[in-house]
């Protein structure tokens, strides 16, 4: 069985300088997987070149079999690859219902945008209050749950999503990570990068580590959780 | 060291040479006419990429300061009976303070702000010109200016070959000054605050110090270049801030590719000439000029410098040469890529 | 009492025109980042399409002047095809598209010039009606446009915040990147912005045209107030842009009516440096709506 999400051999850079150098990994129907590695190692680059933000110098990322390269971002994903992407300051002078319509305005299924919406309020009941409120007036866990809602407007099939607790209190981050886990048993496929290392092992099937552009280590996600390699890094050994 | 040397003035002397061996093979009344213009030209367009070129700022105002300099020499003259040569210098000046007046805007805004702000500004001289018409002649202009003459020596006789010489000399001496400049600290601390303004500034570069002596020194060239191009015709009228002055100056630079200097020249005499060939076909003639703008940009947004380093590149390559070297006077060989596109985008300034 | 009269009257109507201008011009500059230059050939542009759909084709003046208005939406699309797209994304991207407009400014100015000819035109005005005010007399066309501008900008208004693209417009506006992930293509955003300018200048050209001779500059001062405007008013709103204009209007005609004609631009042209210099945000402040 050929995986629903493939990357190989990738190299991309910006300029003159590498971040990539030949990353392979895949994605299997009905999975989860995580990207950890420390910050400024290439798992953003990695993503924008999925989502075809970002062009690659060498390799190639395949959905289905079918090569995502040549393809706009809107082609992406309108084929099911949504993003939600790390640090975005969103839509800041739309407001929250604006900006959720926005996420499934280019849902080639019209019909799935009620149900969708509902979705996402049930996931996120705080966007509902806060539908008529302007995205640069929210808070930073209220902002990322919007960004993960406009994502899900989309109907994705692969949900990819980067750094979605990035400075977070716990407290947010714990709702945020329920939200996660419950989004895991209703996609068919999820792509996870974050820091925190517990949330990422305790939320997918299995991980793989991205240093200096490559994978460096890759494992199952419950087996992953005491390999000492894993410490050091993010004890900062690396 | 010697070769060095050599290397360096080689260029120029057989820049030299060509000028004066130029109005030998064109005797005749018209060709020389438009070899004078194809100085002109020249002289103006270098000084204008000193600004827009080299140091990078959208200055849009280079033919207000021409304007400038032709209008404060042609009024002097015709009310103060001022000798020529004395007015033109003092057009220099003229054209040096509107530059101040001009870049007071440069003081607060960047990149394409200064583009709007300074054609503003060039606007605005034209309304003046047209406003104060006791002074200016208004829309007739100003006529029956004198020739410049060098003791007994009238530019006038022998088809305009005192002004040939003089335009040669400014032409000549403008590249050279453009060329001091650029290799110059002040030079190098101009394409440093091009290129990243930030990087420059934290190395002690003061923006708009710098800046504005470049604003400065080419509108002062500009206005010499207005001033002579007063006496040349004897009539200074509104046309010299108009649009036909911008788009046939805009296509020489383009053309030749944005700051190097022997490209803009190339691309002057290219201009000149083929406007030449186009005069009397009325509009057409500025539908040719803008359209090879736009050919320029679409198909070679680096002109024929970058053409010809491309060109050069390539024979290099062939026979197994270093092939980084451009011409001796090419300038933008050793600049570093300007600053991205995004920088200048409004979603940066939230 | 006259004299006021006819300052606000011409000032309003000046206004309107520059409102027209300005909100394509404050649009283009807040999606796109670049400022227009060939603004004002459009207009006049509009306004030689309305006068040969009018004395050549003998059609009624609204129904000219919608064809016009038409032609110029399918020239926009043309013109970002051709003077936006190629430069926008290269470095220097800006001055590029600076360059390619002022150069097809030259370039349709004398395409004019060797098809419509020299003579001195008019397009007739929308009607015929006249109002007195106060002693102040308001001809059709300047009625159409005090009615016309707020009504369009309104419009334009309203797009942006509720339709589909407009919310897509003002989404890439935002953030580029994250736009696009959620599938906004910049290129036809980009277009739309384009056509929504052009169709705009080309109301104003029309407008134009029945109140002055048409040249194949009409369009250069119209377009230098506009850039004013953007300086006074800011791009940040549309709302902004409006006020500006109005502003812009009522003061030329104030300058005119007292210090003359030939001075009134100057004093203008002052303002605006004086405004760039206190106020450089006026212009980089971002849009609200
Ligand atoms: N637009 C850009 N231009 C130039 N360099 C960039 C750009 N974006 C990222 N980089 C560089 O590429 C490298 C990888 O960045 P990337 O964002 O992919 O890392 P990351 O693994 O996602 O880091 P983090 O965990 O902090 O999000 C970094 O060194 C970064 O500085
Ligand atoms: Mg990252």
């Amino acid at each position: 069985m050929t995986a629903m999400l493939s990357v190989e051999g990738l190299h991309a850079g910006y300029g003159r300088s590498s971040v990539l150098r030949g990353i392979d990994l895949h994605l299997d129907e009905g999975e989860a997987i995580g990207l950890l590695g420390p910050n400024g190692h290439g798992k953003t680059t990695l993503l924008r070149c999925v989502s075809g933000l970002h062009r690659p110098t060498a390799g190639d990322i395949r959905f289905q079999g079918a090569s995502l390269l040549p393809l706009s971002p809107r082609a992406v994903l309108r084929r099911g690859v949504v993003q939600v992407p790390q640090g975005s300051r969103l839509f800041p002078r739309m407001t929250v219902a604006d900006c959720l319509r926005l996420g499934g305005a280019a849902n080639p299924d019209r019909s799935a945008r009620r149900p969708l919406l509902d979705e996402v309020f049930g996931l996120f009941p705080k966007l509902q209050q806060r539908s008529a409120q302007l995205a640069g007036t929210l808070s930073g866990g209220e902002r990322q749950m919007l960004s993960i809602g406009i994502g899900l407007m989309a109907g994705p099939r692969v949900l990819i999503l980067d750094e979605p607790t990035l400075g977070l209190a716990p407290k947010v981050k714990h709702e945020l990570a329920d939200a996660i886990r419950q989004l895991r048993g209703r996609l068919e496929a999820l792509v996870l990068v974050d820091g925190d290392m517990d949330l990422v092992l305790r939320a997918t099937d299995r991980f793989y580590v991205v240093e200096s552009g490559q994978v460096v280590q890759t494992g199952d996600s419950v087996a992953g959780a005491d390999s000492a390699r894993m410490m050091s890094l993010f004890l900062g050994d690396v | 060291m010697a070769i060095r040397v050599l290397r360096l003035l080689l260029p120029w002397v057989v820049f030299a040479v060509v000028l004066a061996v130029l109005p030998g093979m064109f005797t005749s009344a018209h060709s020389r006419l438009v070899l004078i213009q194809a100085l002109l030209y020249g002289v103006l367009a270098v000084s204008w990429n000193l600004t827009l070129g080299l140091a990078g700022i959208f200055n849009f105002a280079q033919i207000a300061f021409f304007g400038v300099g032709a209008y404060s020499s042609a009024i002097l003259v015709d009310r103060t009976g001022m000798s020529p040569w004395l007015a033109m210098a003092l057009a220099a000046v003229s054209a040096a303070l509107s530059a101040c007046v001009a870049f007071l805007p440069v003081l607060r805004l960047r990149g394409i702000y200064v583009g709007l702000a300074t054609y503003v500004f060039s606007q605005l001289c034209i309304y003046l010109v047209l406003g104060q018409s006791d002074l200016t002649g208004g829309s007739n202009g100003i006529v029956g200016l004198p020739d410049m003459t060098l003791g007994p020596v009238n530019f006038y006789d022998h088809n305009r070959y005192g002004y040939y010489c003089l335009g040669a000399v400014l032409l000549f001496a403008v590249c050279a000054v453009f060329l001091a400049i650029s290799r110059s600290r002040f030079g190098l601390s101009l394409v440093a605050l091009r290129n990243n303004e930030q990087l420059a500034a934290s190395r002690g570069i003061r923006r708009t110090r710098q800046q504005f002596l470049a604003f400065v020194i080419g509108a002062a060239a500009a206005g010499v270049a207005g001033s002579y191009n007063a006496f040349l015709n004897s009539v200074v009228s509104t046309d010299v801030f108009g649009f036909g002055y911008l788009t046939i100056l805009l296509s020489m630079i383009f053309l030749g590719g944005r700051s190097s200097i022997p490209g803009t020249v190339v691309g002057a005499v290219v201009i000149t000439v083929l406007n030449d060939r186009l005069s009397g076909t009325g509009a057409w003639q500025q539908v040719v000029t803008s359209a090879i703008i736009l050919v320029v940009l679409w198909v070679f947004p680096e002109g024929l410098a970058g053409a010809g380093r491309l060109l050069w590149r390539r024979v290099a390559a062939m026979r197994g040469r270093d092939g980084t070297g451009g011409s001796p006077t090419d300038t933008t060989a050793a600049a570093v890529p300007l600053e991205p596109a995004a920088a200048h985008r409004p979603a940066d300034h939230a | 009492m006259d004299a006021f009269a006819a300052i606000l009257l011409s000032g309003l109507v000046l206004g309107s025109l520059y409102g027209l201008m300005a909100s394509g011009l404050s649009l283009m500059w807040s999606t796109l980042g670049v400022f227009n230059f060939g603004h004002g050939v459009l207009l006049a542009l509009g306004a030689y399409f309305a006068w040969t759909f009018t004395e050549q084709l003998d059609l009624p003046v609204a129904l000219a002047a919608v064809l016009a208005v038409v032609v110029l939406a399918v020239v926009g699309v043309v013109y970002e095809i051709a003077l936006v797209r190629p430069f926008i994304r290269r470095e220097n991207g800006a001055m590029l598209v600076m360059v390619a407009t002022l150069a097809v400014t030259a370039l349709v100015q004398s395409v004019i010039q060797l098809l419509w000819g020299p003579q001195l035109r008019r397009v007739p005005q929308f009607t015929s009606a006249s109002v007195s005010l106060s002693g102040a007399t308001v001809s059709g066309n300047q009625l159409v446009a005090l009615v016309a501008a707020p009504v369009l900008v309104g419009a334009l208004f309203l797009v942006l915040k509720r339709s589909p693209i407009g919310i897509a417009v003002r989404a890439l506006e935002q953030n580029r990147d994250h736009a696009r992930l959620v599938g906004i293509r910049p290129a036809a955003v980009y277009v739309f912005v384009v056509v929504i300018a052009c169709v705009l200048a080309a109301f104003a050209g029309v407008l134009l045209a029945g109140i002055q001779f048409m040249t194949p500059t009409m369009g250069d001062d119209p377009l230098l107030r506009a850039f004013v405007v953007l300086a006074f008013g800011g791009t940040a709103s549309l709302g902004g842009t409006l006020a500006g204009a109005y502003l812009i209007g009522l003061l030329e005609a104030a300058t005119t009516y007292f210090f003359g004609l030939s001075w009134s631009p100057v004093l203008l042209f002052l303002a605006m440096i004086v405004v760039l210099l206190l106020r450089p945000e006026g212009l980089i402040r971002q849009r609200t709506a």
